[in-house]
């Protein structure tokens, strides 16, 4: 797997790379013409083609570097949490993905999730991974999935900067700052179903803006998935290939083509399986959603948005002719306050602009040498700051091998439904495959804010006569208390629900190793009062 | 360098400023309740040279996230002379100073020595800074500093000013996170000096850029984690709800000229509309921005009302040597130069005049009552080391200092988890009248000791505390003061 997944990178990158030589010696030969025909200076412009093309295996060079450094990282974080023996994928969408492809195995076609209650519309992610599944029989194949989603992506992404005229050099910077991103490292060490629709995304907006009739069908094709994936990305990248056209001034034809055929297949398999496609991501504005240093899990760091908007002020001052362009920028990053994938989008494109502020400052004629070095440092400092903070928060994510060996052991008890906080939700339905009262997708529900309150109450419960009402209606069997519920619910203190727990003869301890406590809820049976019987 | 007329009225004026501050500072046996965690601080870096990082007292136990330069400068005083003499002292002797460092502003932006001087003198005695009597507060040094690198920041391109204004910025970043108000002051004129069409300096915004990118990455660093815990209300300090209107209040246009005095006001905004329309000099624009920022921040409710105000306040006095300079420049082109003299006499007499009233009735911070430390020194001596004791909020650093015993909370809020509900729990235990709720709430804070101050009773309104039977409760202390000994009932 490591040798194929080397190749594939290599040869993309290789191939890559020789576009753009192919290009750049283009390039080079049409000036040099001129230059002889002028000039005749045969002699002097070999010396220069040399330099150019040294120029450009350097630059080359630096894309390798960018692409090693992505690499490097997306793989970091995973090796540095197998090390601490935990398992690969932190906690969250990934495990969700993860147990409906393993029910896809049984059943192509699944209308609804069993064990959360919710509808589910057919999407081709969970499919592939379904079939990553079968063919290597194994879930450690899957490692390698949000690794080369970001590594492609990646590249793609460097191939649409070559769209719009980027230079080799400040293309391959971009693809360095990316791999610093937060948001980068966040959906491509995980199976998130973002990561996979930025994939396709930008990998329809490159095959569409390409010349080759093959590769437009093949990006008609992509975007029939693409629309089936995600109906928010779809939209996101229609438009974003509507500002591209427009100003590339190229014709709308393949464009339409691809959207109404997008549009057909959606309606088509919607009313086939009598299901409406969900648009999400979208959520209010909050600082807490929109910066990864208050807790965003998909969010900006706060000093890439500030060299980001160096950067804009630098490009808009420069570009005359390409400013729709950055304008349609200036729109999508006002939606990304909006919209969790648009923030994934917005993360890629910011990662231009901080190259182009970057450069801007670096060769920058100061007027203080030391200035220059700190600013610079300082910059660089908060680039390594940002990744190196959310390595730590991705390697520190739970689930830990004791919270997995706990829910493997959880998985032999009889059926019944588990309270613990939201995060652990799909933990709990992926290892121990039984129900939870709350996970992250328990917002879809539209009693979500009861199910909270309900929750809440328990978990500050501390009378059986207080939390029985609540425990009888709710169906609730189980009580997973993980550490993380400990500090954060009870401040370490036995008190609340975990108080309860341990001082009520209606629950019965089914684990407890590592500071992990599994309650099971057995109501005590009425005691019928002497004399009347 | 040769000593003039104009540096001996400095002089003399910076004396006169120190010695009617230390004048009220003695008056008072005790200090702010506040100026309890600066003590501390200091005490426990001339012990051990480090800052308290992981309090076992403060609510508790708790971690601080604190900028200890001011706590340092203090600690190292107290070498000198005794602690409690050097927290009455140098922040008298840095409020002081401020006013030569407005002096120096006023001159470099009016280029005329008697307006400076003038302005140097409503900076000495500006209603809002007597506020600060009493305090221990953190915010004499910063104040200084911050007017320090606007000052460098006006220089900056003279030799060796970059370097001062770098070394003054990591001074502030050690002090207080005012810094970040004169940077976006600086931006703000930057903006308004491209506007008005004229040159940015590059060495201005090389350097403003520097300390920006220094000032956000420092604080980012040391507050990663209350940015985490809080979020965006982490600007608000993580002040409990019901606290953060007196910490935050709303600004009124009489609370303003209360605290800035009548004539600093009026002269300085109308030297903001000379600069914004007239004159255009830079370096009154500069200050003009700062004052905008303060002013705009103080409305928004992003800085304390007091910082927000003294920044504001210092501001237009400085604005306003530029003013007094204007009509001074007027009054000596007339055909009665003599009356500039007289002008001069009658500004400072319309200051006395208009600032002695709020002088003698600005309400100084408040101190404790004696008879209140004498019960916290009480508990030093008679209960256990490990005990905690419940007080209001704003004595949880007296308990911490005094009686050298655990608080339940304080007000240092930040990285507390669930503060509306502590609080309220606290604000519940003087108040209640159920046994049973009273009980519970106690052994959830694992009180030991109900310290029911002659502040308590005035504030809740109660003589003593109603569920304290004798079943549960044993009055350890009865001197004008209560002290309650939980005898640790379970209900």
């Amino acid at each position: 797997m490591t040798r194929i997944l080397t190749f594939i990178i290599s040869w993309v990158v290789k191939s890559e790379v020789r576009n753009w030589r192919k290009e750049e010696q283009r390039k080079i030969k049409a000036k040099q013409t001129k230059k002889i025909k002028s000039s005749k200076m045969q002699n002097k412009t070999n010396f220069g083609q040399k330099n150019e093309s040294r120029r450009v295996g350097r630059k080359s060079g630096n894309l390798l570097i960018a692409i090693s450094i992505i690499i490097l990282f997306l793989s970091l974080i995973m090796i540095l949490r197998l090390v601490k023996d935990k398992p690969v994928f932190p906690r969250g969408e990934s495990y969700y993905n993860l147990r409906i492809a393993e029910s896809l195995k049984n059943s192509a076609f699944l209308s609804e999730d069993s064990l959360e209650g919710t509808e589910h519309y057919p999407n081709p992610y969970r499919h592939l991974i379904t079939a990553l599944l079968l063919i290597f029989n194994s879930e450690k194949a899957l490692l390698f999935l949000p690794l080369v989603l970001g590594v492609a992506s990646a590249l793609l992404f460097f191939q649409l900067l070559s769209f719009i005229g980027v230079k080799l050099g400040a293309a391959s910077s971009s693809l360095l700052i990316l791999s610093f991103t937060p948001a980068y490292l966040v959906l491509f060490t995980g199976l998130y179903l973002t990561g996979f629709t930025l994939f396709l995304s930008l990998l329809v907006i490159v095959l569409l803006n390409s010349k080759r009739v093959f590769l437009q069908i093949t990006g008609i094709i992509c975007s029939l998935i693409l629309a089936l994936t995600s109906v928010t990305g779809f939209a996101l990248t229609i438009l974003i290939l509507l500002v591209f056209y427009l100003v590339l001034k190229k014709n709308l034809r393949v464009l339409i083509l691809s959207a109404i055929a997008s549009i057909t297949l959606v309606v088509f398999v919607s009313l086939s399986f009598r299901q409406i496609p969900r648009v999400l991501g979208f959520h209010a504005f909050n600082f807490k959603d929109t910066l990864s240093l208050l807790g965003a899990q998909l969010g900006f760091d706060i000093f890439l948005l500030l060299i980001f908007l160096i950067g804009f002020i630098v490009v808009w001052v420069r570009a005359d002719n390409k400013r729709f362009l950055h304008l349609g920028v200036l729109a999508l990053f006002a939606l990304s306050f909006f919209n969790t994938l648009a923030r994934a989008f917005t993360s890629f494109i910011i990662a231009y602009y901080c190259a182009v502020a970057i450069n801007f400052l670096y060769k920058r004629k100061w007027e203080l040498g030391i200035i220059r070095t700190g600013t610079l440092l300082l910059v660089l400092c908060s680039l390594a700051f940002s990744a190196a903070n959310q390595m730590n928060l991705l390697v520190s994510a739970q689930p830990d091998s004791s919270l997995a060996e706990a829910l493997i052991s959880f998985k032999d008890l009889e059926q019944g439904r588990t309270l613990a906080d939201e995060p652990s939700g799909f933990l709990i339905e992926f290892y121990a495959g039984k129900e939870a009262w709350l996970d992250d997708n328990s917002f879809l529900f539209k009693d979500y804010k009861e199910k909270q309150r309900v929750a809440n109450t328990l978990f500050e419960s501390v009378r059986i006569k207080d939390a029985e009402p609540f425990l009888n209606q709710s169906g609730i069997r189980y009580i997973l208390i993980t550490p993380a519920m400990k500090e954060e619910l009870w401040e370490n203190n036995e008190k609340g629900l975990w108080f309860l727990v341990k001082n009520s003869e209606s629950f019965v301890k089914r684990y407890q190793k590592d500071d992990i406590e599994l309650w099971e809820y057995k109501p005590m049976p009425l005691q019928t009062e002497p004399g009347l019987t | 360098m040769k000593i003039t007329k104009e540096h001996l009225l400095l002089a003399l004026l910076f004396l006169i400023t120190l010695g009617v501050r230390l004048f009220f500072v003695f008056q008072a046996q005790a200090f702010d309740y506040d100026a309890y965690y600066t003590l501390r601080q200091a005490e426990h870096i001339r012990e051990t040279g480090f800052p308290i990082l992981d309090d076992p007292l403060s609510y508790s136990g708790r971690t601080f996230l604190t900028l200890p330069l001011f706590y340092y400068v203090l600690a190292g005083f107290s070498f000198i002379i005794p602690l409690e003499l050097a927290a009455k002292i140098l922040p008298s002797l840095f409020f002081a100073a401020l006013v030569i460092v407005i002096f120096l502003i006023a001159k470099h932006v009016t280029k005329n020595k008697t307006a400076a001087l003038i302005s140097a003198l409503f900076a000495g005695f500006v209603p809002i800074i007597l506020t600060t009597v009493n305090q221990v507060s953190v915010y004499s040094l910063g104040l200084l500093l911050i007017f320090l690198l606007s000052y460098t920041f006006l220089r900056i391109e003279e030799k060796g000013f970059t370097l001062l204004s770098i070394i003054l910025t990591i001074l502030l970043l050690l002090t207080h996170t005012l810094v970040f108000l004169l940077l976006i002051a600086f931006f703000v004129y930057f903006v308004i000096l491209i506007l008005e069409k004229q040159k940015v300096s590059s060495r201005e915004a090389e350097t403003a850029l520097f300390l920006f990118f220094l000032a956000l990455w420092f604080n980012i660093l040391l507050y990663k984690k209350a940015f985490f815990l809080h979020g965006i209300s982490f600007i608000w300090q993580n002040i409990p709800a019901p606290l953060l209107s007196s910490y935050f209040t709303e600004i009124s246009f009489f609370g303003v000229i209360y605290a800035v005095g009548v004539l600093p006001l009026l002269l300085g905004v109308y030297a903001i509309y000379n600069a914004s329309f007239k004159t255009k000099n830079r370096a009154a624009m500069l200050y003009t921005c700062f004052a905008l920022v303060s002013f705009i921040m103080l409305w928004l409710k992003l800085i304390p009302f007091r910082a927000g105000l003294l920044l504001l306040s210092l501001n237009l006095i400085i604005l306003s040597a530029s003013s007094i300079k204007t009509f001074i420049v007027r009054l000596t082109k007339t055909k009665a130069p003599g009356f500039a003299s007289i002008f001069i006499g009658l500004i400072i007499l319309l200051f006395v005049l208009t600032t002695a009233p709020s002088f003698i009735s600005t309400p100084k911070s408040e101190v404790p009552p004696e008879a209140d430390l004498a019960a916290l020194k009480w508990m030093r001596n008679n209960t256990d080391a490990n005990d905690v004791v419940l007080g209001r909020v704003e004595e949880g650093f007296l308990i911490n200092y005094l009686a050298e015993r655990k608080n339940v909370a304080d007000s240092n809020f930040l990285l507390i988890e669930e503060i509306n509900s502590r609080y309220e729990d606290i604000n519940k235990l003087f108040t209640l009248r159920l046994k049973s709720e009273a009980v519970r709430l106690i052994n959830k804070y694992n009180i030991d000791y109900i310290f029911l101050s002659t502040k308590s009773m005035k504030e809740y309104n109660v003589s003593r505390l109603y569920y304290a039977d004798k079943e549960c409760f044993k009055v350890v202390y009865d001197k004008d003061t209560y002290v309650y000994h939980f005898l640790g009932c379970e209900i």
